[in-house]
Parts: C-alpha cells; sequence; structure tokens
C-alpha cells in the first residue's frame, strides 16, 4: 500500500508538472517530440517540477486550502500505519483523521503546483508566440536584464519547439505587420513562390506539407530559351500567377525552401524618405477622390 | 536545433531583411511611380493594391497608406 501511495505522489509532484506544461505548450506551438527513455522523462519531469514545487511549498500558508496544522505529525501517523498493519490496528480511528490531513495537505500543494504551472506555461506560450518581437524590444534594451531574459528564452524556449515552426510560423517576425514570402524548390525542379499560408508538422516535428497564398510558378523552361535567343530577359516577367487562394506543397516532393520576411510598405516607409513621399502623394488622391465623390 | 541555433538563424534573417529592404527599395519606388494611378484605384475602390516585386506581392491597404504618409 505504501508504494501505491508513493508512486501514486511520485507521478503527482514529478511528473504530472511537465505534462501539464508540455499540454499547455502544445496550444500554441507544435512541441518537438524528442524519443527520452524513461529516466530522461523521469529526470527531466523532476527538474521541470523542483521549482514551482518550491514555489508552492514557499506559499503553502497563503492563502485558501493552506497547509493543516500538525501536518508533520499527521503524516508520520499515516505512513506508519500504511506501513504496518499491528499500528494501524492500534490506531485506526486518528489514521482515517491524519488521512484527512494528508489529503488537505496534499491538495494545498497540488492547487498551489499546478497553479504556478499553469501561469508559467501560458506565459511561456505567450513569450514563445511573440517571440521575435519580443527580442527586436530586448535588442533595444540592451540591459543585463534583458540579456539575461534572452539567454533564458534562448535556453529554455526555444529548443522546446519543433523546428519547422520556428522558421515558418510568425513566431520570429520583427513586427505583426511583417509577412513570410517563400520560395519552394520542388524535387521535379518546379519552383513556386507565394506567401506562406500555413504548414503542417508530424508528430515529431517534420514538414509535411507547406500551403501557400496567391501562387506562382516560375517558368523556368521559358526562361531558359530566351536566355539561349540571347534577348535580355528579366526573370520577373516568367512567373506565372496559379489561379488558387491556397497552394499545398506536400513535404515529400520538397527539395529546397527559401524563406524571407517582408516588411510592410509603412515599415519601407519609416526607412526611405522618397516611398514615405509617394505614400503621401497616394493619400493626397486619395483624399481628392473622396473629395469628388462627395 | 539548440537556442543557440535559431539565434543565429534569427541573426541571418535581420541581415537578410536589410538587404531585402535596400533590393525591393528601388522595385517599390520604380512601381509606385510607374502606377501610382492605378495603386491610387485600387486602393480606392478595393481598400488594397498589390506592389508587384521580384521578391513577392506587397499589399497596400489604405490603413498602411494612412501610416506611411
Amino acid at each position: 500500500m505504501i508504494a501505491l501511495v508513493a508512486t501514486f505522489l511520485f507521478a503527482a509532484y514529478a511528473l504530472g508538472p511537465d505534462l501539464l506544461a508540455r499540454w499547455m505548450l502544445g496550444f500554441v506551438v507544435p512541441r518537438k517530440n524528442l524519443v527520452l527513455s524513461k529516466s530522461e522523462e523521469i529526470t527531466r519531469g523532476i527538474i521541470w517540477s523542483i521549482v514551482p514545487f518550491g514555489l508552492a511549498w514557499s506559499l503553502r500558508h497563503t492563502g485558501l486550502f493552506s497547509f493543516p496544522p500538525n501536518a508533520k505529525i499527521d503524516l508520520q501517523l499515516f505512513f506508519s500505519s500504511l506501513y504496518s498493519e499491528s499500528f494501524f490496528n492500534q490506531h485506526r480511528d486518528e489514521f482515517f483523521a491524519a488521512a484527512g490531513s494528508f489529503w488537505q495537505l496534499n491538495l494545498c500543494l497540488w492547487l498551489r503546483l499546478y497553479g504556478i504551472v499553469l501561469i508559467a506555461s501560458l506565459i511561456f506560450n505567450l513569450l514563445i508566440s511573440r517571440y521575435g518581437r519580443i527580442r527586436k524590444w530586448l535588442d533595444k534594451e540592451n540591459s543585463w536584464s534583458g540579456e539575461t531574459i534572452r539567454w533564458l528564452l534562448t535556453t529554455f524556449i526555444l529548443p522546446r519547439i519543433a523546428e519547422w515552426h520556428v522558421i515558418l510560423s510568425p513566431v520570429l517576425l520583427g513586427s505583426k505587420e511583417m509577412h513570410i514570402e517563400v520560395d519552394v524548390l520542388a524535387k521535379n525542379d518546379i519552383l513556386y513562390a507565394g506567401r506562406l499560408a500555413d504548414k503542417v508538422l508530424s508528430p515529431t516535428g517534420e514538414l509535411q506539407s507547406v500551403t501557400l497564398g496567391k501562387p506562382r510558378r516560375f517558368k523556368r523552361e521559358e526562361y531558359l530559351d530566351a536566355k539561349k535567343a540571347g534577348s535580355n530577359v528579366q526573370s520577373d516577367a516568367f512567373w506565372k500567377p496559379i489561379p488558387s487562394e491556397l497552394f499545398v506543397i506536400v513535404g515529400s516532393e520538397i527539395s529546397t525552401i527559401n524563406v524571407r520576411h517582408i516588411p510592410s510598405v509603412p515599415q519601407f516607409a519609416e526607412r526611405y524618405e522618397d516611398i514615405a513621399e509617394l505614400m503621401h502623394v497616394i493619400k493626397l488622391k486619395l483624399e481628392k477622390r473622396k473629395g469628388e465623390k462627395k | 536545433m539548440n537556442g543557440t541555433q535559431i539565434e543565429r538563424v534569427l541573426e541571418l534573417i535581420d541581415s537578410n531583411i536589410d538587404a531585402s529592404m535596400q533590393d525591393l527599395h528601388p522595385l517599390i519606388v520604380a512601381y509606385l511611380e510607374k502606377n501610382l494611378e492605378e495603386v491610387t484605384r485600387q486602393i480606392a475602390e478595393k481598400g488594397s493594391a498589390e506592389i508587384k516585386t521580384r521578391l513577392g506581392p506587397l499589399v497596400i491597404s489604405k490603413e498602411d497608406v494612412e501610416a506611411a504618409a
């Protein structure tokens, strides 16, 4: 019986927090699935539960469902009764009273432990989903605390995410106005390009498909023919729009992927005065049109 | 990839964004100068227009014009 209770407590305190954290992480990003041995799983679980448990323990007398009084004596009585049948027979009434205290003690710690893990997971999720922007902000701060936060993110947060998700998602974008454009070279030598709309990853984090919005195909043969003919050709003219809103390329057919983070027009205008001036002209024209309509 | 490798990728992307912006700058200016009326018409009628560039189309909306002007 004592082994059963010990196993249950080990699972609840050592493995449960890590499982909850992984489950929560799965809502925001495809997690990297690592194949770990049983001992590695247990070690990882213990490491991930030590800090939240320490915090839960320090908060045991704070708020609702607090730590019961005389918990130490009740614990000794409870485990002694589980260990020895003769002790249990002699202290039957006290055992059941101690069992109530044992439950109260665990409830106190579980609520705090899992609450801390839940809050920490939500913070992790937020940090992951806005990593690119947070990184830009930390770059500007350039302080000791900024460096530390960046190191913590790099060491503990990023390695838990599937690599393809890091590369093919807005996680790394420095601003929400930016978007991702990709060129995909298929194994049959056809080059596709378009705005990255979505991707599908396998449970092991491998790329299964890439979905492009406003897809284009490069007319490579015509381009090569034009080049052979000796005329001064611009490659831009050989992109043919594919009549489709979403175009899916199966991962096994992909040879290479070229990823580009494209800034928005206001970001260009911020950097280049001539673009800002042209935007101003368009704004005036739009206002003039609006006035004419009225 | 561990976190350090991802950071290296990020640094590479950062440097490439600068290069992409420099590449795209003359293309955007040339496109807008040539198609200013058409871009204005499309924004007025559809709410947005596309600036076609070698590195993919850039969508420009009324809000973008307001923000950028």
